[in-house]
């Protein structure tokens, strides 16, 4: 059966910043440790989108609460949790009422194979909304090889004109742009102390 | 401390802004109010579709319209057009009411359609006509704003309410009730809505003596795709606007027009259909003005912006998802324009989430509509394919599965559920 596309949690964070307002994702979460898969992506949320991001679980909300929640600080992200569970009544109650969860924020449904199963079986409004942007959770940078890495960043030094010892100067004078690629270079030159 | 270099020229915020822009323009939740204003939508895309359906509902008070389509179909666009040429119209107020993002009607909420609107029309009338609030309008007007927010949100009983409605609802009970032989054909509105019916009156009839007819235009309706949910909802509220006499624009599930839909079709004075648009490359002249319209010319060059209109079966969610998800694609892999694999990258993926949750017969169903072209809506799998729009209506009699999720489902590892 075709997959969706893995992408690294950065990459995930990239695609939410350059989409600015009313984003809505699902990020198919690792099945092993999905707490701490959770917690390093919500940082690495903070960290591109630079706004507070929060984690709202659904386990055992009522649509009304979820309303509610998703109302309240509408320019936040949002990373929506406990979903796995929920049953065909649940979904489609949700889908009845999506239009009460639209929010200038970004909305990322973070969910289990099975939470996507529920999500495209019982929420065809829902669906509609994500359109293609399901995407696996997929290795970070840490799993770079050294070929990637080095290839990665001579494609910001060539796009942008500048070397690596330029890069981490404006960053020590805090003069370096507020763009997502500068956060990603200086993690890939091992600085992300200069964030 | 070592000394800074200057910051980049143009080419970092240029790429990054571009893309930005391009995003904007390009975003499929982002509110169609938004879209309109920015000047982003095609507005004589369906031959005049919304100027159609605000004419009637202008011209014959207390007309009910259906505005059908399936999801993504631009419903809500044609609605918020069909508000703004009524709002052009001297004497008329039109109220646009998204519904669904008010209350809840997945719990079958009887009385809501009546109470929003009720509200709506509350708050314009001290928006526009009087300048107090309702809250101190010690007049009829006040007083019915009073009870129509108390049928909305509830209000504290006294003592002797309690006691007068449970000494009611036990006779009730004692007394039973024996039915007719003939079942009236509409039963009577229940004691809920006469509640609020009243006041109801009273408003538009506020207006009318301002000379202003209203029209209400219900959105999200069309969310409870099932129809037995949707007439359960629509129905007892529907008829109480029509004796007042207010014209109605509705969104409804696409189920409506076939098979058992069409008795609640009756029901109406006029159904519209918001067909998928034509894709087939040579032909898709509507769905490359909206690529057109939205600055897609910047980033896409004919062969992209053809598969895109291709793909998105004449969706025009579809359509703009997959030119959105194919510019995320080139920004994320560091292109500078949108390549013709960023756009099979972002098909692949809109094509992959139609194809989760499939089982073995919608597979089956789906590749027999594709192999005959025949297509029975009596039977449920095939209403379901229709409604969560893997089965893509041009006519009544021409259906096809959506293009995005068609190779998928012809490729054999594809048939699992």
């Amino acid at each position: 059966m075709p997959e969706f596309i893995a992408r690294p949690a950065y990459q995930i964070a990239r695609g939410l910043e350059v989409r600015g307002t009313d984003a809505w994702f699902v990020v198919l979460r690792p099945a092993e440790n999905p707490e701490v898969a959770l917690q390093d992506f919500q940082d690495e949320l903070l960290v591109y989108l630079n706004a507070p991001v929060r984690i709202i679980d659904a386990t055992s909300a009522s649509v009304a609460d979820l309303r509610q929640q998703l109302r309240t600080r509408p320019d936040n992200a949002v990373v929506l949790v406990g979903l796995d569970g929920w049953n065909q009544d649940s979904w489609t109650s949700l889908d009845i009422n999506r239009d009460g969860m639209v929010r200038a924020g970004a909305l990322i449904f973070w969910l289990s194979p099975a939470g996507v199963l529920g999500l495209c079986q019982y929420a065809p409004n829902i669906r509609s909304f994500v359109g293609g942007s399901i995407f696996e959770l997929g290795p970070d940078e840490g799993v770079m090889s050294e070929g990637e890495r080095q290839r990665r960043l001579e494609a910001l030094a060539e796009h942008y004109q500048l070397s690596n010892e330029q890069v981490i100067q404006m960053a020590q004078a805090e003069t370096l742009p507020p763009e997502p690629e500068f956060v990603e270079w200086l993690v890939l030159l091992g600085r992300g102390d200069l964030l | 401390m070592p000394e800074s270099p200057a910051p980049p020229k143009q080419p970092v915020a240029t790429r990054r802004e571009k893309f930005r822009a391009y995003m904007k323009n390009f975003n499929p939740t982002a509110p169609a109010r938004d879209a309109i204003g920015s000047g982003l939508v095609l507005e004589d895309l369906h031959n005049s579709l919304s100027r159609s359906l605000a004419a009637r509902a202008d011209l014959e008070p207390g007309s009910q319209q259906l505005l059908v389509g399936g999801i993504g179909s631009g419903k809500t666009t044609e609605l918020l057009l069909a508000e703004k040429w009524l709002g052009k119209q001297a004497s008329t107020l039109p109220l646009f009411i998204d519904i669904t993002a008010e209350t809840d009607l997945s719990g079958l909420n009887t009385g809501a359609l009546l109470a929003a609107f009720g509200l709506h029309l509350g708050r314009r009338f001290y928006g526009t006509l009087e300048a107090e609030s309702s809250a101190e309008d010690p007049s009829e007007v006040g007083n019915a704003c009073r009870r129509i927010k108390e049928f909305a949100f509830g209000r504290a009983e006294s003592a002797v309410e309690k006691v007068l409605r449970e000494a009611r609802e036990a006779s009730a009970q004692l007394k039973g009730y024996v039915p007719g032989r003939l079942r009236p054909p509409i039963p009577a509105l229940q004691r809920q809505f006469q509640d609020i019916a009243e006041p109801l009156g009273m408003l538009v009839g506020a207006f009318r003596e301002y000379s202003w007819e209203v029209v209400v235009i219900l959105d999200g309706l069309d969310r409870l795709i099932t129809l037995d949910k949707f007439w359960a909802v629509v129905e007892p509220d529907l008829r109480a606007l029509r004796e007042l006499r207010v014209s109605v624009l509705a969104a409804a599930p696409i189920s409506i027009l076939y098979e058992s839909g069409k008795s609640i079709s009756e029901h109406f004075d006029r159904v519209h259909h918001l067909a998928a648009l034509t894709a087939e490359p040579g032909k898709a002249r509507e769905l490359k003005a909206v690529l057109a319209q939205r600055g897609g010319a910047e980033m896409l060059g004919p062969l992209e912006a053809a598969r895109i209109c291709m793909a998105s079966g004449g969706v025009l969610r579809d359509l703009v998802t997959v030119a959105r998800d194919a510019g995320e694609e080139a920004y994320v892999s560091g292109s500078d324009r949108i390549r013709i694999q960023d756009v099979g990258r972002a098909i692949q993926q809109l094509g992959t989430a139609y194809l989760r949750g499939l089982g073995p017969g919608q597979v089956q169903a789906l590749l027999n509509l594709n192999k005959t072209g025949s297509f029975d809506l009596g039977s449920p799998i095939n209403m379901e394919l229709l409604v969560t729009r893997r089965v893509l209506e041009y006519s009544p009699t021409d259906f096809r599965v959506h293009p995005a999720l068609l190779p998928l489902i012809t490729k054999p590892e594809a048939r699992i559920a």
